[in-house]
């Protein structure tokens, strides 16, 4: 009840006309950036603290957790309209997000990711009032071996985001596996598959991958076809609301993407794109359709779109608790309050009551402006796609270009997207499915390095992944997985072995 | 279609032999505990391979189906391609000279005009808009595109 | 190649037309510098401490120098990443500077394993800017109220005592190796991510203790989540009275992360003299010292000469250390 009564305070400051102000100017600014390429959340947020130095600090942060979800909405517009990711989280919303547009349908799927974003956020912020305390004290639990096993689900996950073949879509799995191996090692610190080349010390970055794979992909099979026309032909583009049939399947998705965003979000070491990547392999995994995937089916883009924005605001929970940030951005968010002289941790609550509490409320009124700014903006973007398409197609490389570039400073990373194109068309040419590989590039990593943290805790002993009980749980969970997925894939394989040899 | 699975998954069973010989190079084991840096790469291209190999006997017993529709791009199609990778390419190695903005604009008036046929005054417009108008625009936000010889484009 | 000796001909010539003109640059500013921004470029991501006190520096310097300084994130492998770049593409003309680690720097020149493409000699240091303090922290609930506690039981339990660094080659690495190597210990060694990582762990009881710098500790240990056991300073940490160094303690291990500014080799001499002094007045600037007091970050300058001499007192502890790692 006290909780409350600190929230009603909150948002009294949080109303107030200057704070209100901050607040949109961060959504406006966030969703600006999360267009732009190569500025993902992280990086928009780092270039925006000079600014707040000048402002008070309960505005700042105001400001700065504005832009932080205004970005990560902003993301999805180019992943939607282009088939170009912002940044990683969105990533995952090409793949329905953008057929939804080529059908004429950029309105909907903008308007279901808008709603289902504003119901995710305001469902973490509500956890992060009511529930925070046990809850970080149950994710400090998570060790590097109930990580590992975590991301083992996520990796079975894999086998569902099969199309056709379960073979094509191992072996994308196994590429972006062997792709996320490159750099450094995280172990002995020998570089691997390096070949004496400084930028692929660091691995390969993830976003040129991406929009190579989607964006400069698309564009060649584009190109190969017509450039003439335009891309969402007929169709009204403007309305924002889905179809009365899709209402149900949707609030469905957007609640398993919020359950999921919000836990992993609790989870410091996390990072949003594995919150959508796994939320949409689940929809597809729980749907009575999974064939429709990746042909734009809306539950396709709410789910994830909802799991991020949960996983957004989830992840400040541990911030204001432990004083730990859960992800990059949440780290500069950080990194803002220490300069403005807050520092993070149980003790803000006490020490900075009337701050902690404003900045949560501007939390809730925050992913309400943005809900405001954006529904009647859907229209508005939607209409991009009026453009000639032998025009917009230029656009669109430019605007890879800077994003591959601007990311981290490199025309290395420039070749590497443009590489990826190619790829990425040959591998939609010939039927290899992109999500599995981009999954496994995503969690490689993480996988590795927690599965030899883990071994390391329990010197080499491999029982340790058993013997502890959410660590099993996952196994046993990653394990069904495994044998429904290939249940479910088993006749399918044989319907096209039988096809085959009737030709 | 089976001429060009044989080649695409022929490519996948060498990239498995190429990632597995790489792999050699690393050590196998750790230098405490657990598998070491060339440990999961080498079993991953030995699964690369037998996953190939499996699919090019299935292909093998199995009568040759036709290609789909489309899917050798015509000569005017082809020709589009080949611009806009050749277009991407000579922008990537040009860039670190030109500098953005003055690649950019060449890249744009190219692709406008070869692939847009828009009229020039329109090309003109855009290509300015794509060029020095981004390189402006990022420039508020500090992200500085690379710049040519010139020092100051 | 080519690009490398129109390098080192435009150098000479600086050099020679630097002699010609000497008494003109007798004055504090050389001519003409800066005329366009510089660029400090940091191994990095964006919001690390390291990262947060190279965009303080640059908002201060900006000031003094009356040009913009930029911050740019090249992150990778512990800064490797961007020092390969750096020298092979920065040009020595100050435009460009660096941030270096101290002593990561050294572990990736020093370490066979890592196949550095550069050297110490491809790098001018400018100035030393911040020095982190390495300690020592275990959570609230820990056992190990004392440093004795720990070096005792570590004792004790050979390689079973779980000890955090965040990464191979980090000067946290480096703190428990020489740890080890002073009170003949044996720690079971885990490397971590980032301190973020290292924190969570520490707290969740899944590592027993965690090597990290003071600067990213605060926080925790200001909310009482976690307690400094010691500090590897000379003098106790001024906001910590009651932390004893490892040097009460009769060990001498003195260890820290020390980030300071460097040039190409090959810059005019005259040009890292005016920014050395440059960075000296922004880090007396009462507004920067407060921020970086917030921060968290411990302010310590360093001219050219010092600099040099300390960078080269860290060459053999590296050197050694990491040797035997490898061994």
């Amino acid at each position: 009840m006290e909780a409350f009564q600190h929230l009603m305070t909150g948002f009294a400051a949080a109303l107030s006309p200057m704070n209100l102000m901050f607040a949109t100017i961060g959504c406006v600014l966030g969703t600006l950036i999360g267009v732009l390429p190569g500025l993902g959340p992280a990086a928009g947020t780092a270039l925006l603290i000079p600014i707040t130095f000048k402002l008070e600090p309960t505005s700042a942060i105001i400001m700065l957790a504005a832009i932080y979800y205004g970005a990560m909405y902003g993301g999805t517009i180019t992943s939607v309209l282009i088939n170009v990711p912002g940044e990683a989280a969105s990533v995952v919303t090409c793949l329905d997000g953008y057929e939804m547009a080529k059908q004429g349908r950029a309105g909907a799927a903008l308007g279901i990711a808008a709603i289902g974003s504003f119901f995710g956020g305001t469902v973490a912020t509500f956890g992060l009032v009511l529930v925070a305390l046990p809850l970080t004290r149950f994710a400090l639990k998570f060790g590097p071996t109930e990580y590992f096993s975590l991301l083992l689900v996520g990796l079975t996950l894999v086998m569902g985001l099969a199309g056709k073949s379960l073979a094509k879509a191992l072996v994308m799995g196994i590429l972006g596996l062997i792709f996320s191996f490159v750099g450094v090692d995280p172990v002995e610190g020998a570089p691997r598959f390096t070949f004496g080349v400084a930028p692929l010390m660091d691995g390969i970055r993830f976003v040129p991958v991406v929009m190579g794979f989607f964006g400069i992909g698309e564009i060649l099979i584009n190109a190969e076809r017509s450039l003439t026309g335009v891309m969402a032909g007929e169709g009204k583009v403007s309305s924002f609301f889905p179809r009365r049939d899709e209402w149900r399947i949707s609030i469905t998705s957007i609640l398993r993407g919020t359950g999921l965003g919000f836990f992993l979000g609790l989870i410091p070491g996390t990072n949003s794109a594995v919150a959508s990547f796994m939320s949409y392999s689940i929809e597809r995994k729980v749907s009575s359709h999974p064939d429709k995937f990746g042909t734009g089916v809306i539950e396709g883009v709410a789910a994830p779109e909802t799991a991020n924005n949960a996983y957004a605001n989830a992840a400040l929970i541990p911030l204001f608790t432990l004083g730990i940030p859960g992800s990059p951005t949440i780290a500069i968010l950080m990194g803002a309050l220490i300069m403005n002289g807050l520092t993070p941790g149980p003790l803000l609550f006490s020490q900075h009551a009337a701050f902690v509490w404003a900045v949560i409320a501007s939390l809730y009124i925050g992913n309400i402006i943005l809900l405001i700014l954006n529904l009647p903006l859907v229209g508005w973007w939607a209409k991009l796609l009026k453009i000639p398409y032998n025009i917009l197609m230029v656009f669109i490389l430019v605007f890879c270009i800077i994003g591959a570039y601007s990311l981290n400073n490199s025309l290395f990373d420039v070749g590497m997207m443009i590489f990826c194109g190619l790829l990425g068309y040959l591998f939609k040419k010939l039927d290899f499915p992109l999500a599995p590989a981009i999954l496994t590039l995503i969690l490689g990593p993480l996988m590795e390095q927690s599965l030899r943290e883990s071994l390391s805790v329990s010197q080499g002993d491999f029982t340790i992944f058993f013997t502890r009980p959410i660590s099993l749980f996952f196994l046993i969970l990653a394990g069904v997985i495994m044998v429904t997925s290939a249940w479910q894939a088993w006749p399918a394989a044989i319907r096209e072995e039988s096809k085959g040899a009737e030709v | 279609m089976s001429r060009v699975n044989y080649i695409v998954w022929g490519v996948l069973l060498a990239f498995g032999a190429f990632v597995i010989r790489e792999s050699l190079n690393h050590k196998y084991y750790g230098s405490d505990f657990g598998p070491g840096p060339g440990f999961f790469s080498f079993w991953l291209g030995m699964l690369l391979m037998v996953l190939s190999l499996v699919q090019i006997v299935m292909i093998y017993r199995r009568p040759a189906e036709p290609l789909p529709d489309g899917f050798i791009p015509s000569r005017e199609g082809i020709k589009r391609m080949l611009s806009i990778m050749g277009a991407l390419t000579a922008s990537l190695f040009l860039m670190e000279y030109l500098g953005f903005s003055l690649t950019m604009m060449g890249f744009c008036i190219f692709l406008l005009r070869r692939l847009g046929r828009q009229p020039w005054w329109l090309t003109l417009v855009l290509a300015v808009a794509a060029s020095f108008g981004a390189t402006y625009l990022f420039g508020l936000l500090q992200v500085m595109l690379p710049k040519g010889f010139l020092g100051f484009i | 190649m080519k690009k490398r000796r129109i390098q080192c001909l435009s150098v000479c010539l600086l050099l020679s037309l630097g002699l010609l003109w000497a008494p003109a640059w007798a004055a504090d500013k050389p001519k003409d510098y800066p005329n366009k921004p510089i660029t400090i470029q940091i191994g990095f991501g964006a919001g690390g401490s390291s990262d947060v006190g190279v965009r303080l520096l640059a908002d201060s310097l900006k000031k003094v120098i009356g040009q913009p300084v930029l911050a740019e994130n090249k992150p990778g492998a512990g800064s490797q990443v961007m020092l390969t770049d750096f020298k092979n593409n920065a040009k020595p003309d100050g435009y460009t500077m660096a941030l270096i680690n101290i002593p990561q720097l050294q572990t990736i020149v020093f370490d066979p394993t890592r196949k550095a493409l550069f050297s110490m000699k491809d790098f001018q240091p400018v100035a030393n800017h911040v020095q982190d303090p390495g300690a020592v922290l275990v959570r609230k609930e820990s056992p190990y109220k004392t440093l004795e506690d720990l070096l005792n039981d570590a004792k004790a339990r050979p390689g079973q005592v779980k000890a955090s660094t965040t990464g191979i080659g980090s000067d946290d690495h480096l703190a428990v190796l020489d740890v080890e190597r002073r009170a003949k210990v044996k720690f079971n060694t885990i490397h971590l991510k980032d301190t973020p990582t290292a924190l969570t762990r520490v707290l969740g009881g899944h590592t027993d203790v965690d090597f990290d710098n003071i600067g990213g500790f605060l926080p925790t240990v200001d909310s009482g989540l976690a307690r400094i056991l010691a500090v590897m300073m000379d003098q106790r940490y001024p906001d910590l009275p009651n932390v004893p160094t490892f040097k009460e303690r009769g060990f001498d291990l003195v260890s820290s992360s020390t980030r300071g500014y460097i040039f190409p080799a090959g810059t005019p001499m005259e040009i890292v003299r005016y920014m050395e002094q440059s960075i000296k007045k922004a880090m007396a600037d009462p507004e920067h010292m407060e921020r970086m007091k917030k921060a968290g970050l411990t302010l310590k300058f360093m001219g050219v000469e010092e600099f040099d001499k300390f960078l080269e007192s860290q060459n053999d502890r590296a050197k050694q250390l990491i040797a035997e790692y490898r061994k």
